[in-house]
Protein backbone atom coordinates (compact mmCIF):
# COMPACT_ATOMS: atom_id res chain seq x y z
CA UNK A 1 0.00 0.00 0.00
CA UNK A 2 1.79 3.48 -0.92
CA UNK A 3 1.57 6.50 1.29
CA UNK A 4 -1.03 9.00 0.31
CA UNK A 5 0.12 12.12 -2.34
CA UNK A 6 1.04 15.20 -0.34
CA UNK A 7 -1.24 18.03 -1.44
CA UNK A 8 1.20 20.39 -2.66
CA UNK A 9 0.72 24.22 -0.54
CA UNK A 10 -0.93 26.68 -3.46
CA UNK A 11 1.19 28.96 -4.58
CA UNK A 12 -0.96 31.92 -3.76
CA UNK A 13 -3.42 31.34 -0.96
CA UNK A 14 -6.18 33.70 -2.28
CA UNK A 15 -7.97 33.34 1.18
CA UNK A 16 -5.30 35.36 2.94
CA UNK A 17 -4.99 37.39 -0.05
CA UNK A 18 -8.32 38.46 0.15
CA UNK A 19 -8.61 38.82 3.69
CA UNK A 20 -4.84 41.43 3.43
CA UNK A 21 -6.30 42.81 0.89
CA UNK A 22 -10.54 43.56 2.71
CA UNK A 23 -8.52 44.59 6.09
CA UNK A 24 -5.79 46.73 4.81
CA UNK A 25 -8.98 48.85 2.84
CA UNK A 26 -10.69 48.42 6.11
CA UNK A 27 -8.34 49.48 8.52
CA UNK A 28 -6.10 52.14 6.57
CA UNK A 29 -8.84 54.01 5.11
CA UNK A 30 -11.09 53.91 8.13
CA UNK A 31 -7.74 55.28 10.48
CA UNK A 32 -7.28 57.87 7.73
CA UNK A 33 -11.17 58.91 7.86
CA UNK A 34 -11.29 58.87 11.51
CA UNK A 35 -8.56 61.09 11.84
CA UNK A 36 -9.97 63.53 9.05
CA UNK A 37 -13.48 63.36 10.69
CA UNK A 38 -11.64 64.37 13.90
CA UNK A 39 -9.79 67.24 12.37
CA UNK A 40 -13.06 68.50 10.88
CA UNK A 41 -14.84 68.02 14.03
CA UNK A 42 -11.76 69.96 16.09
CA UNK A 43 -12.53 72.62 13.86
CA UNK A 44 -15.87 73.01 14.47
CA UNK A 45 -15.59 72.71 17.87
CA UNK A 46 -13.26 75.58 17.79
CA UNK A 47 -15.97 77.68 15.98
CA UNK A 48 -17.24 80.61 17.92
CA UNK A 49 -19.60 81.67 15.77
CA UNK A 50 -21.26 78.28 15.62
CA UNK A 51 -24.30 77.31 17.68
CA UNK A 52 -23.88 75.39 20.55
CA UNK A 53 -25.14 72.41 19.92
CA UNK A 54 -22.74 71.92 16.89
CA UNK A 55 -20.26 72.72 18.83
CA UNK A 56 -20.79 70.19 21.20
CA UNK A 57 -21.66 67.79 18.65
CA UNK A 58 -17.75 68.80 17.44
CA UNK A 59 -16.14 67.97 20.52
CA UNK A 60 -18.16 64.77 20.49
CA UNK A 61 -16.34 64.45 17.34
CA UNK A 62 -12.74 64.91 18.73
CA UNK A 63 -13.66 63.04 21.43
CA UNK A 64 -14.80 60.16 19.24
CA UNK A 65 -11.70 60.48 17.10
CA UNK A 66 -9.31 60.72 19.56
CA UNK A 67 -10.39 57.12 21.12
CA UNK A 68 -10.28 55.48 17.98
CA UNK A 69 -6.77 56.95 16.96
CA UNK A 70 -5.63 55.51 20.88
CA UNK A 71 -7.18 52.11 20.08
CA UNK A 72 -5.67 52.43 17.18
CA UNK A 73 -2.35 52.75 18.33
CA UNK A 74 -2.98 50.17 21.28
CA UNK A 75 -4.02 47.65 18.39
CA UNK A 76 -0.75 48.75 16.32
CA UNK A 77 1.31 47.75 19.78
CA UNK A 78 -0.07 44.88 20.08
CA UNK A 79 0.27 43.25 16.63
CA UNK A 80 3.83 44.67 17.01
CA UNK A 81 4.41 42.79 20.05
CA UNK A 82 2.29 40.00 19.30
CA UNK A 83 5.17 39.07 16.69
CA UNK A 84 7.76 39.58 19.47
CA UNK B 1 32.53 22.82 14.22
CA UNK B 2 34.40 25.83 16.16
CA UNK B 3 35.79 28.75 13.72
CA UNK B 4 35.66 31.58 16.31
CA UNK B 5 37.21 33.99 13.49
CA UNK B 6 34.85 33.19 11.01
CA UNK B 7 32.06 33.30 13.32
CA UNK B 8 33.71 36.99 14.45
CA UNK B 9 33.30 37.55 11.12
CA UNK B 10 30.17 36.04 10.48
CA UNK B 11 28.64 38.83 13.44
CA UNK B 12 30.70 41.84 12.26
CA UNK B 13 28.80 41.02 8.47
CA UNK B 14 25.82 40.57 9.84
CA UNK B 15 25.84 43.85 12.02
CA UNK B 16 27.09 46.05 8.99
CA UNK B 17 23.62 44.30 7.18
CA UNK B 18 22.19 45.25 9.87
CA UNK B 19 23.49 49.01 9.16
CA UNK B 20 22.77 49.70 5.62
CA UNK B 21 19.40 48.23 6.32
CA UNK B 22 18.98 50.87 8.67
CA UNK B 23 20.11 53.55 6.60
CA UNK B 24 18.73 51.68 3.52
CA UNK B 25 15.18 51.69 4.73
CA UNK B 26 14.86 54.55 6.92
CA UNK B 27 12.96 56.71 3.76
CA UNK B 28 9.94 53.83 4.47
CA UNK B 29 9.35 55.35 8.06
CA UNK B 30 10.30 59.22 7.31
CA UNK B 31 10.56 60.52 3.93
CA UNK B 32 6.64 61.79 3.60
CA UNK B 33 7.17 63.10 6.99
CA UNK B 34 10.43 65.30 5.83
CA UNK B 35 9.04 66.32 2.12
CA UNK B 36 5.86 67.96 3.97
CA UNK B 37 8.08 69.52 6.58
CA UNK B 38 6.26 68.01 9.20
CA UNK B 39 9.70 67.38 10.75
CA UNK B 40 13.33 68.79 10.29
CA UNK B 41 15.55 66.17 8.03
CA UNK B 42 17.87 65.78 11.15
CA UNK B 43 15.08 65.33 13.58
CA UNK B 44 12.75 62.99 11.82
CA UNK B 45 15.73 60.62 11.50
CA UNK B 46 16.50 60.80 15.12
CA UNK B 47 13.02 60.01 16.11
CA UNK B 48 13.03 56.91 13.86
CA UNK B 49 16.24 55.71 15.11
CA UNK B 50 15.59 56.19 18.62
CA UNK B 51 12.19 54.03 17.94
CA UNK B 52 13.62 51.24 15.68
CA UNK B 53 16.19 50.90 19.17
CA UNK B 54 12.57 50.33 21.48
CA UNK B 55 11.51 48.33 18.46
CA UNK B 56 14.42 46.33 18.24
CA UNK B 57 14.18 45.34 22.11
CA UNK B 58 10.65 44.70 21.15
CA UNK B 59 12.15 41.50 19.71
CA UNK B 60 11.65 38.82 22.39
CA UNK B 61 10.94 36.00 20.20
CA UNK B 62 14.15 35.07 17.57
CA UNK B 63 14.29 31.82 15.62
CA UNK B 64 17.55 30.77 14.42
CA UNK B 65 16.71 30.90 10.62
CA UNK B 66 17.79 32.41 8.24
CA UNK B 67 15.82 32.80 4.57
CA UNK B 68 13.40 30.41 6.14
CA UNK B 69 11.00 28.31 3.59
CA UNK B 70 13.53 29.88 0.96
CA UNK B 71 16.88 27.40 1.50
CA UNK B 72 17.01 24.33 3.22
CA UNK B 73 18.12 24.77 6.82
CA UNK B 74 19.64 21.91 7.42
CA UNK B 75 22.37 22.82 4.09
CA UNK B 76 23.00 26.79 5.68
CA UNK B 77 26.35 26.60 6.89
CA UNK B 78 28.54 29.86 8.30
CA UNK B 79 30.35 30.77 4.78
CA UNK B 80 26.64 30.35 3.16
CA UNK B 81 25.67 32.96 5.51
CA UNK B 82 28.46 35.24 5.02
CA UNK B 83 28.17 35.06 1.36
CA UNK B 84 24.30 35.92 2.01
CA UNK B 85 25.53 39.30 3.80
CA UNK B 86 27.79 40.09 1.56
CA UNK B 87 25.63 40.12 -1.46
CA UNK B 88 22.71 42.39 0.56
CA UNK B 89 24.86 44.13 1.79
CA UNK B 90 26.52 45.23 -1.93
CA UNK B 91 23.39 45.40 -3.38
CA UNK B 92 21.96 47.21 -0.52
CA UNK B 93 24.73 50.08 -1.54
CA UNK B 94 24.63 50.02 -4.88
CA UNK B 95 20.63 51.11 -4.77
CA UNK B 96 21.71 53.26 -1.94
CA UNK B 97 23.58 55.23 -4.23
CA UNK B 98 21.39 55.56 -7.23
CA UNK B 99 18.68 56.38 -4.75
CA UNK B 100 16.33 53.50 -5.37
CA UNK B 101 14.06 52.42 -2.24
CA UNK B 102 14.77 48.02 -2.05
CA UNK B 103 13.82 45.60 0.03
CA UNK B 104 16.70 45.05 2.28
CA UNK B 105 14.87 41.69 2.92
CA UNK B 106 14.53 40.58 -0.58
CA UNK B 107 18.44 41.22 -0.97
CA UNK B 108 19.24 38.76 2.18
CA UNK B 109 17.56 36.26 0.64
CA UNK B 110 18.93 36.46 -2.95
CA UNK B 111 22.11 36.65 -1.35
CA UNK B 112 21.26 33.88 0.74
CA UNK B 113 20.16 32.10 -2.78
CA UNK B 114 23.37 32.64 -4.29
CA UNK B 115 25.50 31.71 -2.38
CA UNK B 116 23.56 28.28 -1.47
CA UNK B 117 23.21 27.59 -5.34
CA UNK B 118 27.04 27.65 -5.61
CA UNK B 119 27.41 25.64 -2.66
CA UNK B 120 24.76 22.59 -3.10
CA UNK B 121 23.39 23.28 -6.14
CA UNK B 122 19.51 23.37 -7.01
CA UNK B 123 18.38 21.32 -4.33
CA UNK B 124 19.51 23.37 -1.73
CA UNK B 125 16.71 26.00 -2.76
CA UNK B 126 13.21 25.89 -2.22
CA UNK B 127 11.39 27.56 -4.94
CA UNK B 128 8.50 27.52 -4.16
CA UNK B 129 8.80 28.91 -1.45
CA UNK B 130 10.90 31.91 -3.17
CA UNK B 131 7.57 32.29 -5.35
CA UNK B 132 5.31 31.73 -2.54
CA UNK B 133 6.91 34.15 0.31
CA UNK B 134 9.11 36.80 -2.21
CA UNK B 135 7.86 37.02 -5.81
CA UNK B 136 4.00 36.55 -5.06
CA UNK B 137 4.29 39.20 -2.35
CA UNK B 138 6.32 41.25 -4.03
CA UNK B 139 3.70 41.56 -6.41
CA UNK B 140 0.94 42.26 -4.12
CA UNK B 141 2.28 44.58 -1.83
CA UNK B 142 2.54 47.37 -3.40
CA UNK B 143 -0.99 47.13 -5.84
CA UNK B 144 -2.43 46.94 -2.35
CA UNK B 145 -0.93 49.91 -1.13
CA UNK B 146 -1.41 51.86 -4.20
CA UNK B 147 -5.41 51.18 -4.15
CA UNK B 148 -5.62 51.41 0.12
CA UNK B 149 -3.24 54.97 -0.05
CA UNK B 150 -5.01 56.24 -3.38
CA UNK B 151 -8.91 55.55 -1.48
CA UNK B 152 -7.35 57.01 1.94
CA UNK B 153 -6.00 60.35 0.24
CA UNK B 154 -9.49 60.97 -1.67
CA UNK B 155 -11.50 60.53 1.35
CA UNK B 156 -9.15 62.73 3.50
CA UNK B 157 -9.39 65.56 1.06
CA UNK B 158 -12.93 65.37 0.91
CA UNK B 159 -13.13 64.85 4.93
CA UNK B 160 -11.04 68.24 5.54
CA UNK B 161 -12.20 70.37 2.25
CA UNK B 162 -14.06 73.00 4.86
CA UNK B 163 -11.23 73.49 6.99
CA UNK B 164 -8.39 76.40 6.74
CA UNK B 165 -5.56 75.26 5.00
CA UNK B 166 -3.34 75.70 8.43
CA UNK B 167 -5.33 73.93 10.67
CA UNK B 168 -5.44 71.18 8.41
CA UNK B 169 -1.68 71.08 7.98
CA UNK B 170 -0.86 71.07 11.60
CA UNK B 171 -3.38 68.41 11.95
CA UNK B 172 -2.05 65.81 9.39
CA UNK B 173 1.87 66.20 10.29
CA UNK B 174 0.86 65.15 13.87
CA UNK B 175 -0.76 62.85 12.44
CA UNK B 176 2.36 61.94 10.16
CA UNK B 177 4.50 61.78 13.12
CA UNK B 178 2.19 58.98 14.83
CA UNK B 179 2.11 56.96 11.87
CA UNK B 180 6.12 57.73 10.89
CA UNK B 181 6.90 56.29 14.61
CA UNK B 182 4.48 53.56 14.32
CA UNK B 183 6.29 52.09 11.11
CA UNK B 184 9.69 52.92 12.42
CA UNK B 185 8.55 50.91 15.79
CA UNK B 186 7.56 47.94 13.30
CA UNK B 187 10.63 48.45 10.91
CA UNK B 188 12.65 48.13 14.24
CA UNK B 189 10.82 45.30 15.33
CA UNK B 190 10.73 43.15 12.00
CA UNK B 191 13.90 43.75 10.85
CA UNK B 192 16.08 44.10 13.59
CA UNK B 193 14.85 40.51 14.67
CA UNK B 194 16.25 39.15 11.22
CA UNK B 195 20.04 39.84 12.21
CA UNK B 196 19.38 38.81 15.21
CA UNK B 197 18.07 35.40 13.99
CA UNK B 198 21.19 35.57 11.42
CA UNK B 199 23.73 35.92 14.60
CA UNK B 200 22.00 33.46 17.08
CA UNK B 201 21.79 30.82 13.54
CA UNK B 202 25.75 31.80 13.71
CA UNK B 203 25.99 31.11 17.07
CA UNK B 204 24.30 27.71 16.94
CA UNK B 205 26.10 26.67 13.71
CA UNK B 206 29.47 27.49 15.28
CA UNK B 207 28.59 25.44 18.83
CA UNK B 208 28.75 28.79 20.92
CA UNK B 209 25.17 27.91 22.30
CA UNK B 210 23.04 25.42 22.08
CA UNK B 211 20.08 25.91 19.84
CA UNK B 212 17.45 26.39 22.50
CA UNK B 213 19.21 28.86 24.38
CA UNK B 214 17.59 32.00 24.11
CA UNK B 215 18.75 35.00 22.07
CA UNK B 216 21.96 36.63 24.33
CA UNK B 217 21.73 39.81 25.15
CA UNK B 218 24.44 41.29 23.65
CA UNK B 219 23.15 39.99 20.37
CA UNK B 220 20.05 42.59 21.08
CA UNK B 221 21.93 45.43 21.96
CA UNK B 222 24.41 45.22 19.10
CA UNK B 223 21.29 45.01 16.61
CA UNK B 224 19.34 47.43 18.30
CA UNK B 225 22.33 49.72 17.61
CA UNK B 226 23.63 49.03 14.69
CA UNK B 227 20.15 49.51 13.23
CA UNK B 228 19.76 53.09 14.91
CA UNK B 229 23.00 54.16 13.92
CA UNK B 230 22.34 53.18 10.30
CA UNK B 231 18.96 55.27 10.64
CA UNK B 232 20.44 58.27 11.87
CA UNK B 233 22.97 58.11 9.25
CA UNK B 234 19.86 58.86 7.14
CA UNK B 235 19.82 57.32 3.42
CA UNK B 236 19.62 60.62 2.07
CA UNK B 237 19.03 59.85 -1.42
CA UNK B 238 16.38 57.37 -0.65
CA UNK B 239 14.66 59.67 1.39
CA UNK B 240 15.05 62.15 -1.27
CA UNK B 241 13.39 59.92 -4.07
CA UNK B 242 10.85 58.88 -1.69
CA UNK B 243 9.59 62.33 -1.09
CA UNK B 244 10.21 64.30 -3.95
CA UNK B 245 10.74 62.27 -6.90
CA UNK B 246 7.67 59.96 -7.06
CA UNK B 247 4.96 62.79 -6.88
CA UNK B 248 5.10 66.08 -4.91
CA UNK B 249 3.52 65.63 -1.38
CA UNK B 250 1.38 67.70 1.08
CA UNK B 251 0.08 67.13 4.71
CA UNK B 252 -2.51 65.35 3.99
CA UNK B 253 -1.20 63.24 0.88
CA UNK B 254 1.95 62.59 3.26
CA UNK B 255 -0.54 61.27 5.98
CA UNK B 256 -2.80 59.03 4.03
CA UNK B 257 0.13 57.60 2.47
CA UNK B 258 1.92 56.74 6.03
CA UNK B 259 -1.48 55.70 7.63
CA UNK B 260 -2.27 54.05 4.89
CA UNK B 261 1.74 52.02 4.78
CA UNK B 262 1.48 51.43 8.48
CA UNK B 263 -1.89 49.65 8.04
CA UNK B 264 -0.81 47.62 5.18
CA UNK B 265 2.07 46.12 6.94
CA UNK B 266 0.51 45.94 10.51
CA UNK B 267 -2.34 43.94 9.10
CA UNK B 268 -0.61 41.60 6.28
CA UNK B 269 1.90 40.89 9.10
CA UNK B 270 -0.74 40.09 11.04
CA UNK B 271 -2.22 37.41 9.03
CA UNK B 272 0.55 35.74 8.04
CA UNK B 273 1.38 37.20 5.43
CA UNK B 274 4.40 39.97 5.76
CA UNK B 275 4.59 41.86 3.30
CA UNK B 276 7.88 44.25 2.22
CA UNK B 277 8.27 47.26 3.87
CA UNK B 278 9.43 49.28 0.79
CA UNK B 279 7.05 48.34 -1.44
CA UNK B 280 4.34 49.24 0.70
CA UNK B 281 5.54 52.13 1.69
CA UNK B 282 6.88 53.37 -2.02
CA UNK B 283 2.79 51.98 -3.56
CA UNK B 284 1.80 54.15 -1.05
CA UNK B 285 3.10 57.34 -2.13
CA UNK B 286 2.06 56.72 -5.28
CA UNK B 287 -1.38 55.67 -4.81
CA UNK B 288 -1.75 59.17 -3.58
CA UNK B 289 -0.27 61.14 -6.55
CA UNK B 290 -2.51 59.10 -8.46
CA UNK B 291 -5.52 60.20 -6.24
CA UNK B 292 -4.51 63.64 -6.57
CA UNK B 293 -5.73 65.87 -9.49
CA UNK B 294 -3.58 68.24 -10.88
CA UNK B 295 -0.58 65.84 -9.30
CA UNK B 296 1.71 63.81 -11.57
CA UNK B 297 3.43 60.45 -11.02
CA UNK B 298 6.81 60.68 -11.95
CA UNK B 299 6.18 57.45 -13.79
CA UNK B 300 10.13 57.54 -15.54
CA UNK B 301 11.46 57.08 -11.82
CA UNK B 302 8.82 54.74 -10.44
CA UNK B 303 9.80 52.48 -13.32
CA UNK B 304 13.12 52.41 -12.65
CA UNK B 305 12.68 51.82 -8.65
CA UNK B 306 10.67 48.38 -10.17
CA UNK B 307 13.08 47.74 -12.09
CA UNK B 308 15.17 47.55 -9.17
CA UNK B 309 12.55 45.27 -7.11
CA UNK B 310 12.88 42.76 -10.29
CA UNK B 311 16.74 42.77 -10.33
CA UNK B 312 16.89 42.30 -6.40
CA UNK B 313 17.44 38.96 -5.96
CA UNK B 314 19.10 37.77 -9.09
CA UNK B 315 21.63 40.66 -8.32
CA UNK B 316 22.09 40.35 -4.78
CA UNK B 317 22.19 36.20 -5.38
CA UNK B 318 24.91 36.70 -7.69
CA UNK B 319 26.98 38.75 -5.64
CA UNK B 320 26.45 35.87 -2.91
CA UNK B 321 27.26 33.07 -5.52
CA UNK B 322 30.28 35.28 -6.64
CA UNK B 323 31.24 35.60 -2.55
CA UNK B 324 31.41 32.17 -1.87
CA UNK B 325 33.06 31.22 -4.78
CA UNK B 326 35.63 33.57 -3.17
CA UNK B 327 35.41 31.76 0.26
CA UNK B 328 35.97 28.31 -1.15
CA UNK B 329 38.98 29.53 -3.13
CA UNK B 330 40.56 30.71 -0.60
CA UNK B 331 39.55 28.59 2.40
CA UNK B 332 36.90 29.69 5.09
CA UNK B 333 39.21 31.63 7.12
CA UNK B 334 41.25 33.19 4.03
CA UNK B 335 38.19 33.95 2.03
CA UNK B 336 36.06 35.52 4.15
CA UNK B 337 38.61 37.70 4.82
CA UNK B 338 39.46 38.48 1.05
CA UNK B 339 35.60 38.65 0.59
CA UNK B 340 34.54 40.79 3.19
CA UNK B 341 37.65 43.43 1.84
CA UNK B 342 35.99 43.35 -1.38
CA UNK B 343 33.17 44.72 -0.41
CA UNK B 344 34.49 47.20 2.11
CA UNK B 345 36.67 48.77 -1.16
CA UNK B 346 33.38 48.20 -2.52
CA UNK B 347 31.43 50.44 -0.54
CA UNK B 348 34.32 52.64 0.02
CA UNK B 349 34.89 53.34 -3.88
CA UNK B 350 30.90 53.77 -3.92
CA UNK B 351 31.02 56.23 -1.05
CA UNK B 352 33.84 58.37 -2.13
CA UNK B 353 31.54 58.73 -5.61
CA UNK B 354 28.41 60.02 -3.71
CA UNK B 355 31.08 62.76 -2.16
CA UNK B 356 30.75 64.50 -5.27
CA UNK B 357 27.29 64.68 -5.70
CA UNK B 358 26.10 64.80 -1.93
CA UNK B 359 22.48 64.31 -0.57
CA UNK B 360 22.07 65.42 2.33
CA UNK B 361 19.75 66.58 5.29
CA UNK B 362 20.60 70.45 3.72
CA UNK B 363 19.65 69.42 0.60
CA UNK B 364 17.23 66.84 0.62
CA UNK B 365 14.03 68.88 -0.16
CA UNK B 366 15.12 70.82 -2.43
CA UNK B 367 13.03 70.82 -5.82
CA UNK B 368 12.79 67.64 -8.13
CA UNK B 369 14.05 68.53 -11.73
CA UNK B 370 13.76 64.57 -12.69
CA UNK B 371 17.01 64.27 -11.37
CA UNK B 372 18.42 62.23 -7.70
CA UNK B 373 21.26 65.16 -7.12
CA UNK B 374 19.15 68.57 -6.73
CA UNK B 375 20.39 71.31 -9.15
CA UNK B 376 23.56 72.44 -7.84
CA UNK B 377 23.27 76.08 -8.66
CA UNK B 378 20.66 76.61 -5.85
CA UNK B 379 22.48 75.32 -3.30
CA UNK B 380 23.96 77.89 -0.67
CA UNK B 381 26.56 75.56 0.64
Amino acid sequence: MTAPTPIPTPLIDWQVLGQVLGLSLLIGIGLVAIFSIGLAALATARKESAPTAIRTLGQLGVLLTASSAAATLAWGFYIITQKG
Amino acid sequence: MHNTFVLILVVGAALAFDFTNGFHDTANSVAPTIATGALKPRTAVAYSAVLHVVGAFLSLKVAATIASSIVNQDLVTLPVVFGGLAGAITWNIVTWYFGLPSSSSHALVGGVVGAMLASAGSSGVLWHGIIAKVFVPGIIAPLVAVLVAGIATLVSRQATSRIDEGSRGIGMRVGQIGASGLMSIAHGTNDAQKTMGVITLALVANGTITGDASVPTWVVVACAIAMAAGTFIGGWRIIRTMGHGLTALDSTSGFAAQMSSAAVILTSSHLGLPLSTTYVSTGSVIGTGVATRGRKVHWKTAGRVVFAWLITLPAAGCVGALAYAGESLFGVSGGAVAVGLVVVAIATVIFARSRKQKVDASNVNEPWRSELIPDQSSLTA
